[in-house]
């Protein structure tokens, strides 16, 4: 166990290093100047931008330029926005939370409902309800966000009216950013209006969440049903039935761990295709979320923006995949003898 | 005249002609396949059976409804949007973008990769277990993401988005093709060949592919999907095709401002990408159920 987690963190280490070439030669990539793009500074402004060239190494060669690039992302010194002029990584906190609230809240939903259904569908295999659900999934599955997003906005804001088209909450609450996660700000500020604030960043929120959630929810519900159907005909649930156990004990004792084996393989990749999705509902949605501001950076060509965006992005998704991962590799040990073997 | 087939003659169906008598058995991809083959059809013709050209505007008819709406005209079949131009043109036309540039990204994405990764899967030792590894990472990274980077590079244009797209699916056909090149390797008819005396370009044109060409065409079906949803997502950030041409995913980001006025302009197109992708939806998931058959019939 120990001899995988330090290789596939020595992996994690080796992309985020690749990573960050990645990012370092983008600089020279764009157009423009490779430090403007880099520190946002732009050589109108002469004496910060002669400071920034001897403080990022630009009088010497390729290699004392990358290495003082990696110092400055490492201390959190991501240079300032070209259009705001703030620092990034100052503005990128907020965003973050906000994206992280979206993802984390659309996934639980996810695994909250698709579980419980894909067991379902398993035990009525070929009934009725089983293929119900396993078309509107095949369905669900390819219906591109976008749309799905506005059949939601013209179904339930525009037509229903049960909540509004877009934002996080009525600015009205005056809620101050701190976290970034709306539901966290108002939970640790002290506005006198905090469960009236609540309900209305609620209100807010579930549309967004649900369009998220339905992607993850219809592969999960189909990789559930398949690995249910799939361990049902091992030996060992033949072994406990003969046993006479109950159907009950067997689903929840011998069935479901084993079943829930694919589900947490498939996690990484849901999250992936989460955050693809994030990006993009968003914008729709114009949450002040770092999709949405990594969208907005490309318009506008704001190099030091779209560097920090791809970072934050690309590097938690590399993260969670190799947490998921280890943990998979931890919880399923015939995985881990898997690998080793070859 | 005598027949042929006198005497009984077993013949083992070819891997892609046993998939396809697999596939003919599921009423779904067959309906898939032929919904597919239509919107082929369809993208083909469009120049020819629109009833307008997409750009055509006419301004006794801004936001006009559907026929079948008491407002409606016939002869905008299914409406007009905000500059009056017809909506069922612009979708059959659009098609080109949507469906049609896809299309030939994920052909030249497909020769790429398969190339490479056919090259990969016969080299030994650290460097296709590397590339393997590197690739396994990569993969995790949204395509979208990817391209949305190369996009901030080349600048947002057509030709632009067709090589941001092509780059990012090559990395997924290498994978595949790498492995299943891997796991055909160590096989006894591989072997055979081998000492036989075949050379290296016979094994892996003659010996190997014939026996892979499943997994490359279920590749094929998902970089496809991949790549229509990408465009369009591109196209619906306006960071792919400009405006004034007929993508689906640029009409899409259109209506959305459109959607209290004139609700219908967004259904057309939405309905046109959805059908697209699931019947290419369909087709990848029977032709994966028919791979699983295929092996488990062996």
């Amino acid at each position: 166990m120990i001899r995988y987690s330090l290789r596939r963190l020595i992996l994690l280490v080796i992309t985020l290093w690749l990573l960050s070439l990645l990012l370092f030669s983008l600089n020279y990539w764009y157009p423009g100047d490779p430090l403007t793009n880099m520190s946002g500074i732009t050589a109108n402004n002469t004496i910060a931008y002669q400071q920034a060239e001897l403080a990022r190494g630009f009088d010497h060669g390729l290699l004392s330029q990358y290495v003082h690039f990696l110092e400055h992302l490492i201390h959190g010194d991501w240079g300032i926005s070209l259009v705001t002029e703030q620092p990034v990584f100052d503005e990128i906190k907020p965003l973050m939370g906000a994206t992280l609230e979206l993802g984390l809240l659309a996934m639980a939903l996810a695994l909250f409902l698709g579980i419980p259904l894909g067991v379902y569908a398993a035990i009525q295999q070929r009934g009725l309800l089983d293929r119900v659900i396993m078309g509107l999934s095949l369905s669900a599955y390819s219906i591109p966000v976008f749309w799905l997003a506005q059949l939601f906005i013209l179904l339930f804001a525009l037509k229903l009216n049960w909540s509004p088209i877009s934002g996080q909450i009525n600015p009205l609450y005056a809620i101050n950013v701190q976290t970034g996660s709306v539901l966290v700000d108002i939970l640790i500020s002290d506005s006198p209006y905090k469960t009236a604030a609540f309900y209305n960043a609620l209100h807010h929120l579930w549309v967004p969440v649900v369009v998220l959630a339905i992607m993850p929810l219809t592969m999960l519900i189909r990789i559930m049903r398949n690995s249910v159907l799939d361990v049902l005909q091992q030996n060992y649930i033949k072994a406990a039935r003969a046993r006479g156990l109950t159907d009950r004990h067997i689903m929840f004792r011998h069935t479901l761990p084993n079943a829930l084996q694919p589900i947490v393989r498939q996690l990484g990749l849901q999250f992936s295709v989460l955050m693809t999705n994030i990006i993009i509902t968003e914008v729709i949605f114009n949450w002040p979320g770092v999709g949405s501001w990594l969208v907005k950076s490309i318009y506008e060509r704001d190099f030091p923006v779209i560097q920090a965006g791809l970072l934050v992005l690309a590097s938690l998704i590399l993260m969670v995949n190799v947490f998921v991962d280890v943990v998979h590799a931890w919880r399923y040990p015939q995985i881990r003898k898997e690998i080793d073997a070859e | 005249m005598p027949s042929k087939s006198i005497y009984y003659q077993y013949r083992e169906p070819s891997p892609l002609r046993l998939l396809w008598l697999h596939m003919n058995a599921n009423p779904f991809a067959v309906v898939a396949f032929y919904i597919f083959s239509f919107l082929i059809l369809l993208m083909v013709l469009s120049p020819v059976i629109a009833p307008y050209s997409p750009d055509a505007q006419f301004s006794g008819a801004i936001s006009q409804p559907p026929a079948w709406h008491e407002l409606g005209q016939i002869q905008y079949l299914f409406g007009t949007d905000d500059l009056g131009r017809d909506l069922l043109s612009r979708v059959l036309a659009g098609s080109v973008y949507s469906l049609g540039y896809p299309l030939l990204a994920t052909t030249v994405a497909a020769l790429i990769g398969i190339s490479i990764g056919a090259w990969a899967g016969m080299s030994h030792g650290v460097q296709s277990s590397t590339l393997n590894h590197l690739l396994d990472v990569v993969l995790s990274i949204p395509s979208l993401l990817l391209a949305l980077v190369i996009i901030a590079i080349l600048g947002p244009a057509l030709h632009n988005i067709m090589i941001a797209i092509t780059l990012v699916l090559i990395p997924q056909f290498i994978h595949s093709v790498h492995n299943a090149f891997y796991e055909e390797r160590t096989k006894d008819y591989v072997a055979a060949s081998r000492l036989n005396g075949c050379s290296r370009w016979y094994i892996l044109t003659r010996v190997i592919f014939p026996n892979i060409t499943t997994v490359v065409v279920m590749q094929v079906t998902f970089a496809l999907s991949t790549a229509i949803l990408d465009i369009a997502a591109l196209g619906f950030l306006g960071l792919g095709v400009q405006a004034p041409a007929p993508e689906w995913g640029t009409m899409l980001a259109r209506s959305l401002d459109q959607v209290y006025l004139a609700p219908w302009t967004m259904i057309l197109p939405g309905v046109a990408l959805f059908l697209t992708v699931l019947s290419i939806n369909v087709l990848g998931d029977s032709l994966r159920a028919a791979i699983q058959e295929r092996v488990r019939g062996t």
